[in-house]
């Protein structure tokens, strides 16, 4: 292993951006679960409840 | 251990959202009352189908606007469901439970466009009750690949409306007039024909 | 790691470790030949069951499948891991193959093996020659293979556990002479990967071996579908993240490189490696949903842990995109997301593996879909299902092994990089055509479309799309098989031109940053592996001892069912 440490501004390092990339992958994916979940599997005709 | 605080918080939220999901399903579960595929239906010998309640697989009816499907799925059609095993014929509004087995390979039991999918494995039997509403043709489609002519495997149940109906006895393919459908259900078996003599 | 190899200097790991780069240049070779004919083989069936394009009979669709399904799900994938594997022990841990014969006996068991699949299943095309292995890559009996292909596949799995033995001497040896330092990142991942399959494959094991190897010489009359279909799901789920865990060592280990930066946090990506070991097995019910036979309470369980089994997955999204962040930062990225433009996009490497990534994204949206328990009566065997695959072994793995290969390939041959250009083209054509394929695949399914089927139309009913229209869908199939294949020649000219040309320097920097927060900083549990192993081993027991009880309590045989259609005269008779 290298000796070389985190330097100071690493250690103050905020990923705000993958942050905000992963709050909109969540925001789209809990939409398009809801969407299929509600509307496309328990709108349908047929469903096995027996 | 240091983790970053965004990263404690993303922690959090990935649970939330994990149990989410589940209770999503278990929604399903008790909400509407979607019931799984289960070890319900018991097993059967599979190369002694003709001891079974699948003997002679077809509609019957149990109570008033109940009714029972056996179907045994074989290389390469629906026993009933093919037209040429006569297709599956119910009432509308009617509640209906399917049997289904396999009496040779794994084969699939999808309801085209619907919720009633099931696996028919010889030795296990798929039971599932589901609920009939108007009048309707459904499509059955095989969709585990089961041998050279697994593309041919299909069928279909219509639902006549119930003033129509004429009672469960009436699934062969005598009773309709199917002069078309019978034609294609030909092709396909010739199409599994010539495949058997390939794989033999 | 600690190595120091200069930019653009002649030396590289071949130099370094010459037997190691000779093995891990042999099994590349093999994964990317399985490359180029299962590829071929995608587009047949792209062109074929879309109706667009047909020169095969149907009955013949299903020995391409067969071909398609091994030739990429196995042995395209697993080569290329037990490559990416040996050399990750070597670098990492900085010692020489521990013996030269033990490691080329490995590959040469497991090329036996490979070859005598591939041999039975391509004999299907001929149908004077009485072999066939016409099963797909599930084999689910009843239907019957000739025995070499499961004598092939029992030796295929035998070869990765004597790798996983070379591995693990390996380090043992390290550890003998670095008492008390903890194992260096690549290879602590390497054995928990490896724990993980020996513990899985014990399922496909059994199932070959103990049933399917006799019933297919004769041996035994009958085997038990549902039982074969459990052992083989045992092991069908973990052989997802055995191809998966690999991408995830090279997106902590080299894309962050790749990006500028460096890893976020060692300890953890230690942790999501030890959730992938204890998780990954006891799932296997979730591709049974639709099985009767099991009961529901065994099928919720599965579910359960399988959602959780997304915890790892998306602890790794957050981890890998912050250590590209900081990559793109000391780039002078700036902003909440115009950072992203300071990545190195016309990198191939980089670039494969970033979309990669993406893709995966995506990929785990279907997935949730696929484990929901009773939300898989939507999609369940539908071409929702291969929509899926290809984006996360078809695309999240495939693309991050070819993304690695331009870094790799250079450090193992010796050879700078060729057709620069080609290389940069490749990953985004790959990512247009697989757009194109998989969004049509997932529509498909929901509009009921099956899967593994050589026809598009049926007699007794049309297929209707919800979003789109049906032949819109074939067309974006057929158009995204031929992008994907188109990107896929691009990737093997660039590969073999490398292979073919004279050495030079190789400017690739072979080096890997160590992580912002070390190993050092781990709790000293992390490193015990016999601990996660045997809670992985209680799991499993959990998960499956009393389902499986229950299937054998009526016999290990029954309910049984002899080879349909009989493929063979049973050996035993003939021999008789
Ligand atoms: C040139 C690129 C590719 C094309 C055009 C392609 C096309 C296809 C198509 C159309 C199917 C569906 C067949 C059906 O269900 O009827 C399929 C199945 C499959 N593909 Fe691909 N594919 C490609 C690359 C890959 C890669 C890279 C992998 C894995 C590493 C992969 C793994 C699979 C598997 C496992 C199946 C399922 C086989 C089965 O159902 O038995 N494919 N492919
Ligand atoms: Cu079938």
């Amino acid at each position: 292993m290298s000796t070389e440490t985190a330097g100071e501004d690493d250690e103050h390092f905020d990923p705000i951006g993958t942050a905000t990339l992963i709050g909109i992958y969540m925001a789209i994916v809990v939409l398009m679960w809801i969407f299929t979940y509600f509307i496309e599997f328990l709108g349908r005709g047929l469903t096995i409840v027996g | 251990m240091h983790i970053h605080r965004f990263e404690k918080v993303w922690l959090a939220l990935a649970l939330v959202f994990i149990l989410g999901l589940i209770s999503t399903i278990a929604y399903g579960a008790v909400g509407p009352g979607i019931e799984m595929i289960d070890a319900e239906g018991g097993t059967v010998d599979p190369q002694n189908l003709d001891e079974t309640e699948f003997a002679d697989p077809g509609v019957e009816q149990v109570g008033e606007d109940e009714y029972e499907v056996y179907v045994v799925a074989k290389q390469f059609s629906f026993e009933p469901g093919t037209p040429a095993n006569g297709v599956i014929r119910v009432p509308a509004n009617s509640e209906v439970t399917f049997y289904v087995t396999s009496q040779d390979v794994v084969h699939g039991f999808e309801v085209v466009g619907t919720n009633l999918n099931t696996m028919a494995i010889p030795g296990q039997v798929s039971k599932m009750t589901v609920e009939f509403g108007d009048a309707a043709t459904y499509g059955i489609v095989c969709n585990e690949y089961c041998g050279a002519a697994h593309h041919a495997m299909e069928g279909r149940i219509v639902v006549v409306p119930e003033s129509e109906y004429e009672g469960p006895g009436a699934t062969n393919a005598t009773s309709g007039n199917e002069t078309t459908t019978n034609a294609s259900v030909a092709a396909a078996q010739q199409v599994a024909g010539s495949a058997t003599e390939v794989t033999a | 790691m600690s190595t120091e190899r200069i930019e653009g200097e002649l030396g590289a790991f071949r130099d370094e470790y010459p037997d190691a780069a000779n093995v891990v240049r042999k099994l590349f070779a093999v994964s990317f030949a399985a490359l180029g004919i299962g590829g071929l083989f995608g587009l047949i069936q792209a062109l074929h069951r879309t109706g667009v394009f047909r020169f095969i009979p149907s009955k013949d669709y299903y020995t391409v499948l067969t071909g398609h399904g091994v030739l990429l799900a196995l042995v395209f994938t697993i080569f290329f891991l037990c490559g990416i594997f040996t050399w990750s022990i070597v670098d990492s841990l900085e010692r020489p193959l521990e013996s030269v014969t033990f490691t080329k006996t490995w590959v040469a068991i497991m090329s036996t093996g490979s070859t005598m699949a591939g041999v039975a299943i391509l004999a299907g095309f001929v149908g004077e020659i009485p072999f066939q292995a016409d099963v797909l890559f599930t084999f689910y009996p009843p239907l019957q293979a000739h025995p070499i292909f499961y004598i092939g596949l029992a030796l295929f799995i035998i070869g990765t556990w004597l790798a996983g033995i070379d591995w693990f001497r390996t380090y043992w040896n390290w550890r003998g002479d670095n008492p008390g330092q903890s194992p260096p990142l690549r290879t602590f991942m390497v054995l928990m990967t490896m724990l993980m399959w020996y513990l899985s494959t014990l399922g496909v094991a059994v199932e070959v071996v103990f049933f399917l190897i006799p019933w297919s010489l004769g041996l035994i009359q009958a085997v038990d579908p549902l039982l074969m279909r459990t052992l083989f799901w045992y092991f069908g789920h973990p052989v997802v993240y055995f191809w998966l865990m690999p991408a995830y060592l090279i997106w902590y280990t080299i894309l962050p490189k790749l990006a500028g930066g460096r890893l976020f946090s060692d300890p953890l990506a230690r942790i999501v490696f030890v959730l992938f070991l204890v998780l990954s097995t006891p799932v296997g019910f979730h591709h049974q949903y639709m099985d009767p036979g099991i009961p529901e309470g065994f099928k919720f369980l599965a579910m359960s842990n399988t959602m959780f089994l997304l915890l790892p997955s998306l602890l790794t999204a957050f981890t890998v995109v912050a250590s590209m962040e900081y990559g793109a930062r000391r780039n002078g990225g700036t902003g909440y997301l115009s950072w992203l433009r300071n990545l190195p996009w016309g990198e191939p490497a980089f670039a494969a593996m970033a979309l990669a990534g993406l893709m995966f994204a995506a990929g785990g949206f279907s997935g949730m879909v696929n484990a929901g328990m009773n939300v898989n009566y939507l999609v369940h065997n539908t071409l929702w299902v291969p929509g899926h695959f290809h984006l996360t072994v078809g695309t999240a793995v495939a693309l991050t092994f070819m993304g690695v290969t331009y870094w790799l390939w250079p450090q193992l041959t010796g050879k700078r990089l060729q057709h620069r250009t080609l290389a940069t083209i490749q990953p985004y054509l790959w990512f247009v055509g697989m757009t194109l394929m998989s969004n049509a695949m997932h529509r498909g399914g929901l509009a009921g479309i099956p899967r593994r089927t050589a026809e598009p139309q049926y007699e007794n009913f049309e297929f209707e799309a919800l979003f789109g229209t049906i032949g819109e869908i074939r067309w974006q199939i057929a158009l995204g098989g031929i992008l994907l294949t188109l990107s896929l020649t691009l990737f093997l000219i660039v590969v073999v031109g490398t292979w073919l040309v004279d050495r030079s320097a190789i400017a690739v920097d072979g080096d890997l940053p160590p992580a912002l927060s070390g190993p050092e900083e781990a709790p000293r549990a992390i490193n015990n592996l016999r601990l996660w192993l045997v809670i992985a081993v209680v799991l499993v027991a959990l998960a499956y001892g009393p389902p499986l009880y229950t299937m054998i309590q009526d016999g290990l045989f029954y309910p049984g069912q002899p080879p349909q259609p009989t493929a063979l005269e049973p050996l035993w008779e003939v021999l008789l």
